[in-house]
């Protein structure tokens, strides 16, 4: 089978839309696909017709937050790639196609495409074209972000990662993007593959919920093997050469803080390592204003761009 | 609902001697429920269960036990989760024991009893109860064991520390102990609750070959974790722990050197002086020595297989 939709729900109304995008993409070959709604409401969900497809599977978890609930869906999944979308979202109606298209001629583990931000009443806000390919791990590491909707991963190298950490609940999507990155390739497609919905309210994230899980799990990553020769190929340019120091300036700062002395001094002496090797970058202001200024989206910045007007007010408000 | 025993399986024979074990239990039947986790990629290898309504079954596609278990974990109801493996067997009035004790201790995350290993005509080869209560978090990293077949682990508690660590192949459930006991206390019953059969089959499933490197490297991970030097000496009770902290440090220090982590391992000394010079009078006592000293720990697994051994040999 070439793909699994996962999708965790608390049952909201809007996960019939979600389940139908899937159901009725459109595939002229044999890109199997299928869908597993995780129903984590702890309830029954009321019947609905997508329910007999012989597509879909039910599973009833008990009120685990996202994490365990995709989890769960992963482990009865039996594609050879996996695809989380949440309740609210859906997908664009040739996104399989595109997926499938891409994923014959290339076999990185993570594949993902062109999304649009919508707003809780589905008006278009931006849409995401990432530039990102190949080694990511660096962006990644800096604070980019692909949202999950628009993205299949291959299904052996999620479990290969341990799949999502059931401790974060908010920055989970980010924390396997980056595990994910460490150990194997990005590709991209630019059709637009998902609209995923932007703002707060009622969504199941609860950002502040694990501050210190969060940071803790950044750190994990800093401590696996082959981080630093990953995170080198990325630094391409002065600016990237100034992320990378930052990326170990501000884990030393954070491991005094948190007493962790050798960390800290492992940390500093890294980031001092990345600074000798910068070089002739250290002359340029694009390596000082990266080291010292938290990351900022070059692709949000295009998009917002690209939107302007209303809904580039309105997107800025949001994020 | 009080209880929910998890079974992941690939199949094997004994895994409605299992099940059976446990829909035995004289206990309310709305409060225990059994989940079966067929990890066998094959949708119709079960036969269909009897009595449907407290057995539920998962298809899961060959995730290995860490996932299928933790899957298990997300679909159940109880408040508590026992995580038996299919060739074990929970023993007569096991739920009502675990019950009585979750009732004495509600403040416990992890709570045990004894377990049997018996062979295939029920002749018990050995007995084993480590006997541990409260914070053990000292006791644990120093290598006690409470095997979590006898076990059962509150499901808040299980969820709180992550579940199952699928890095973690060998040994997976002497971690997610280690890391429950960070955190928790721990809670005993004399009583057995558990049996392993000693066949042909028996732990086939384990690897024991990574067992050994990823023990090291999941407590290596725990020592890592902030706060963990506290949390390891406010849980130290008595001399005979107060030399097995220095141990647990001591050996950190080599693993990381084979790691290369030069660092890290430099850190780890500085602690093992700071363990040995907390440890006050202690390092004076016999005891201290002994703990530093030890091998393996009184009621660990290692003397479970010395018992094995000399019942081979009688």
């Amino acid at each position: 089978m070439f793909c699994s939709t996962i999708i965790p729900t608390v049952g909201r109304p809007s996960l019939y839309q979600a389940v139908a995008s899937v159901l009725d993409q459109q595939s002229s070959n044999d890109a199997d696909f299928e869908v597993i709604v995780v129903n984590d409401s702890g309830k029954t969900l009321p019947f609905a017709d997508w329910q007999s497809s012989e597509r879909v599977t039910l599973v009833d978890t008990n009120r685990h937050e996202r994490s365990v609930a995709r989890n769960t869906g992963a482990s009865i999944a039996r594609g050879k790639y996996l695809h989380f979308l949440d309740d609210d979202d859906w997908m664009a109606p040739n996104a399989l196609q595109s997926f499938w298209n891409l994923a014959r001629n290339n076999d990185a583990g993570w594949l993902y495409g062109t999304s649009q931000l919508v707003d809780r009443q589905h008006t278009a806000l931006i849409e995401l074209h990432h530039k990102l390919d190949g080694n990511v791990f660096l962006q990644a590491m800096a604070g980019e972000w692909i949202p999950l909707q628009a993205s299949l991963i291959q299904s052996q190298l999620f479990f290969a990662i341990g799949g999502f950490n059931p401790r974060l609940s908010g920055p989970e999507d980010i924390d396997l993007l980056r595990r994910a990155a460490l150990v194997t390739d990005f590709a991209k497609t630019s059709d637009l593959v998902a609209f995923v919905v932007m703002g707060e309210v009622g969504s199941t994230t609860d950002y502040d919920s694990h501050p210190l899980a969060s940071r803790w799990a950044r750190e994990k990553i800093l401590d696996s093997p082959h981080v630093l020769s990953r995170l080198r190929q990325g630094a391409t340019s002065s600016y990237w050469h100034g992320r990378l120091s930052r990326i170990y300036l501000t884990s030393a700062f954070w491991n005094l803080q948190n007493r962790r002395p050798s960390a800290a001094f492992s940390r500093a002496f890294t980031s001092a390592g990345t600074l000798f090797e910068a070089g002739s970058s250290l002359l340029s202001g694009a390596y000082w204003s990266a080291l010292t200024k938290p990351y900022q989206s070059e692709t949000f910045a295009r998009g917002i761009e690209a939107a302007q007007g209303q809904s580039a007010s309105s997107v800025k408000q949001i994020l | 609902m009080f209880c929910s025993v998890i079974i992941p399986t690939i199949g094997r024979q004994t895994l409605s001697r299992a099940v059976q074990s446990v829909l035995e239990q004289e206990f309310t039947p709305e409060e225990f429920e059994v989940i079966i986790v067929n990890d066998s990629g094959d949708a119709n290898s079960l036969p269909a269960w009897q009595d449907i309504d407290r057995v539920r079954i998962i298809h899961t596609q060959r995730r290995e036990r860490c996932m299928a278990r933790n899957a298990g974990a997300a679909i159940a109801r109880g408040s508590y989760l026992w995580f038996l493996d299919d060739d074990d067997r929970i023993l007569p009035g096991a739920i009502n024991e675990f019950w009585s004790l979750a009732a004495d201790s509600p403040q416990a995350d992890w709570l045990y009893g004894g377990i049997q290993v018996v062979d295939e005509y029920e002749t018990i080869l050995a007995e084993r109860n480590s006997g541990l209560r409260g914070k053990s978090f000292a006791q644990i990293m120093g290598g006690a064991w409470l095997p979590i077949q006898s076990s059962i682990i509150k499901t808040t508690a299980f969820f709180e520390v992550g579940g199952f660590d699928p890095a973690i192949i060998g040994t997976e459930d002497l971690d997610l102990c280690r890391r429950i006991a960070m955190y928790g206390e721990v809670a005993n019953t004399e009583a057995a609750v558990a049996c392993l059969f000693r066949g042909d089959l028996w732990a086939t499933s384990t690897d024991y070959v990574r067992a050994p490197a990823d023990t090291r490297r999941s407590r290596d991970a725990l020592l890592d974790e902030p706060r963990a030097y506290a949390r390891l000496h406010s849980s130290t009770r008595g001399d005979y722990w107060h030399g097995r902290n220095v141990r647990v440090y001591l050996s950190t220090i080599n693993w990381n050197l084979q790691q290369g982590k030069y660092l890290k391992a430099a850190g780890r000394a500085l602690l093992t002086g700071a363990a040995a010079v907390q440890s006050g009078r202690a390092i004076f006592s016999r005891q201290f020595w002994a703990g530093l000293r030890a091998e393996h720990v009184p009621g660990s697994l290692h003397f479970i297989m010395k018992d094995l051994e000399n019942a081979g040999r009688q």
